[in-house]
């Protein structure tokens, strides 16, 4: 073989190797995980998570919650199927990931996490007719008949927020804050929400991605006199965050939005209360953590949910076992949706398409997240 | 008919073969190791789709995507004047990070990082282009396009100059040679062409955010560049097909989320290691990458 050649040979197999890999999948070829039954048309829930990189652990919780919404499926007038793809939190991967499901997988529904890619999802699914779920904070992810989001929105998040101040009487708050989608949308939303009240905002401060020395921030905020800290971060700047606030011996309370249940260390928050995206219900806590030996993460249970809601939309604009129901029809049926009862409680679909869900207020005691607001 | 996946898998290509083959001709023809060359990407992507969004027409925002990315490539050089080898390209990834930095703190024009969704399709003498296919046939057209003009460049007077300036600017100075205005013209070039790729990715994508603008982007350019050949414009176009396509194939393994990161890792670097070992010029390239 000339040697001149080989870079072209091997590239040429290559592409074969791709194109075969491209194929349509062929009778009752096995898709992801599951065998297609014959009898019964099979409807595909597809998933664009972060399987992989330092979300994992949110993707790996919704995976889960998927394959258990399917598990505890009773009898059904279709077979549902779940097919994974990683995305890595990355829009240009979940662009990559959201044409294969739909595409070659030919997914009748995609569910996604996070904004970012949330956002790049919906551009997929609308066009294609393919019912789209994101657990996003921006609502622009559900623009489209086709798109939904189930996350407790920054907006119920932030009036939990202020009506629990306002019972606290704490008015001069400061924020310190990560540069980012959720936590963006939360503090304008804030800001927004208590103009004309009694409280407001003394301090903001923003970090980037990389800050490990937040005491110069920190102190600058003690010198506006704030009534009450709010932390909005992820691990490890969270912890980091708490810990310098010991160490410079600032007694000022911290509260949170959602950002104390992303820290592995529970202890540094003994005692601290913060609003967090809905509960989860025992019933599917007792259930998740039997099945899995773990807590599970945010985002888990809105996962269960999202599975659950689109089988019941099949289910009930079926009106044929025999061929399942366009994704029109299921859309209807899903905007009908009304005190479903979630893994996040009850929920209700309506026209804008952001599922509705409840924040609520807890507390770290003795190292454990505690409901005391339901 | 193409399967829609790998329409939208080729558009990608196109996208990349133009960032590649622009990176190319900085780093690779002129010697000037660029690791900003992210930035005129992000810079292009976002004076597209903002100049859109505010009603100006696509073929305008196109074209101002990349001159504006040129200038940033000409204030760059002006910047790096005297600096060259790991010290230019240690200016020139700082230069990516302010870029970054100026994407997600500039939250008034860019919506920080929270990105900018919904950025319109192209529309061209007013035709709206929306299918895969039309998309892949104007991807296709930019990246020929811009292949064939640096093609052309690199075959040119203009051409060998920038080469001499990789191989012995002191000579060439001393030849009467301004080496100055080549790097300044490569870098514009080079720029400007990752502008645009950054406007048909934007327009394509629909939503861009800083952080698609960041390290991994540099290090997936990087590593086409080398395994294709430095100052190898069919290195690089291969080389593109390659790192592109073969880390996909992956999603047809089904292999368990805790393997499937690290082996899509373990793909680039084995590529690379076995570049460097075996072929260390590239697959096509003329020089070696010492």
């Amino acid at each position: 073989m000339n040697q001149k050649h080989r870079p072209y040979i091997v590239l040429f197999m290559l592409s074969l190797l791709f194109l075969a890999g491209c194929g349509k999948p062929t009778g009752n070829q096995p898709t992801g995980n599951v065998v297609v039954e014959k009898e019964k048309p099979v409807v595909k829930i597809g998933a664009s998570l972060s399987l992989t990189g330092g979300s994992a652990f949110m993707g790996e919780g919704m995976r889960n919650a998927m394959e258990l919404a399917i598990h505890n499926l009773g009898p059904t007038k279709y077979k549902y199927e779940l097919v994974f793809e990683d995305d890595a939190m990355n829009p240009k991967m979940a662009a990559d990931a959201s044409q294969k499901l739909i595409t070659i997988d030919h997914v009748d529904a995609i569910l996604s996490l996070s904004s970012g890619t949330g956002n790049v999802v919906s551009q997929f699914t609308q066009p294609n007719k393919v019912i789209h779920f994101g657990v996003a904070s921006d609502p622009t992810v559900a623009e489209g008949e086709y798109n939904f989001i189930h996350w407790t929105p920054p907006e119920e998040e932030t009036r939990a927020l202020i009506s629990e101040l306002e019972r606290r009487n704490l008015h001069n708050v400061a924020f310190i804050s990560f540069n980012q989608q959720g936590e963006k949308a939360i503090m304008n939303d804030f800001s927004h929400r208590v103009e004309g009240t009694e409280i407001s905002v003394v301090s903001t401060k923003i970090f980037n991605n990389g800050e490990k020395d937040f005491k110069t921030y920190l102190l600058q905020i003690e010198e506006e006199r704030p009534d009450v800290i709010v932390v909005l971060a992820f691990s490890p700047e969270i912890e980091i965050i708490m810990k310098q606030i010991k160490e410079l011996d600032i007694d000022t309370p911290v509260t949170s939005i959602e950002a104390v249940e992303f820290s592995e260390q529970p202890e540094l928050f003994e005692g601290v209360w913060y609003i967090q995206a809905a509960d989860p219900t025992d019933t599917f806590l007792a259930d998740y953590v039997s099945t899995y030996g773990k807590q599970p993460a945010p985002g888990t249970a809105n996962a269960y949910d999202e599975v659950n809601m689109i089988v019941a939309g099949f289910e009930r604009a079926g009106k044929n076992p025999l061929k399942k129901p366009s994704t029109a029809e299921v859309v209807a049926e899903l905007h009908k949706i009304k005190d479903f009862p979630g893994a996040l409680g009850p929920l209700t679909v309506p026209e804008s398409g952001i599922v509705l869900s409840h924040a609520v207020v807890r507390m770290v005691k003795d190292g454990k997240f505690v409901t005391i607001k339901p | 008919m193409i399967n829609p996946y790998l329409i939208h898998l080729l558009i990608f290509v196109g996208i990349y073969i133009i960032l590649v083959v622009s990176l190319n001709l900085a780093l690779g023809y002129t010697g000037l190791l660029n690791l900003g060359h992210v930035a005129f990407f992000g810079i292009g992507a976002y004076t597209s789709a903002l100049l859109v969004k505010a009603g100006v027409p696509f073929i305008t925002a196109f074209f101002s995507s990349g001159i504006v990315a040129g200038i940033f490539g000409y204030l760059l050089v002006l910047a790096t004047k005297k600096l060259k080898g790991d010290y230019l390209a240690l200016t020139t990834l700082g230069f990516s990070y302010v870029v970054y930095s100026v994407l997600i703190n500039w939250g008034s024009l860019t919506r920080g990082p929270l990105g900018l969704p919904g950025i319109p399709k192209p529309e061209l003498f007013g035709y709206v282009i929306t299918s895969g296919e039309a998309y892949l046939l104007f991807a296709g057209f930019i990246a020929l396009l811009v292949v064939l003009f640096i093609f052309f460049i690199i075959q040119s007077p203009f051409g060998r100059l920038l080469e001499a300036t990789r191989d012995d600017e002191l000579g060439l100075r001393v030849l009467g040679k301004n080496t100055f205005a080549l790097k300044c013209k490569a870098m514009m070039i080079s720029a400007f062409f990752a502008g645009i790729a950054g406007s048909v990715y934007a327009h394509y994508i629909t939503y861009i955010d800083p952080g698609s603008f960041m390290l991994g982007e540099i290090i997936l350019m990087l590593t086409i560049v080398i395994v294709g050949g430095i100052a190898s414009l069919k290195g690089s176009v291969v080389a593109t097909f390659l790192i592109i396509l073969i880390p996909e194939l992956l999603r047809f393994f089904h292999l368990p989320s805790s393997v499937l990161g690290p082996v899509r890792q373990m793909l680039y670097a084995l590529i690379l290691i076995s570049i460097v070992l075996f072929r260390p010029r590239g697959l096509f390239g003329r020089i070696d990458l010492a």
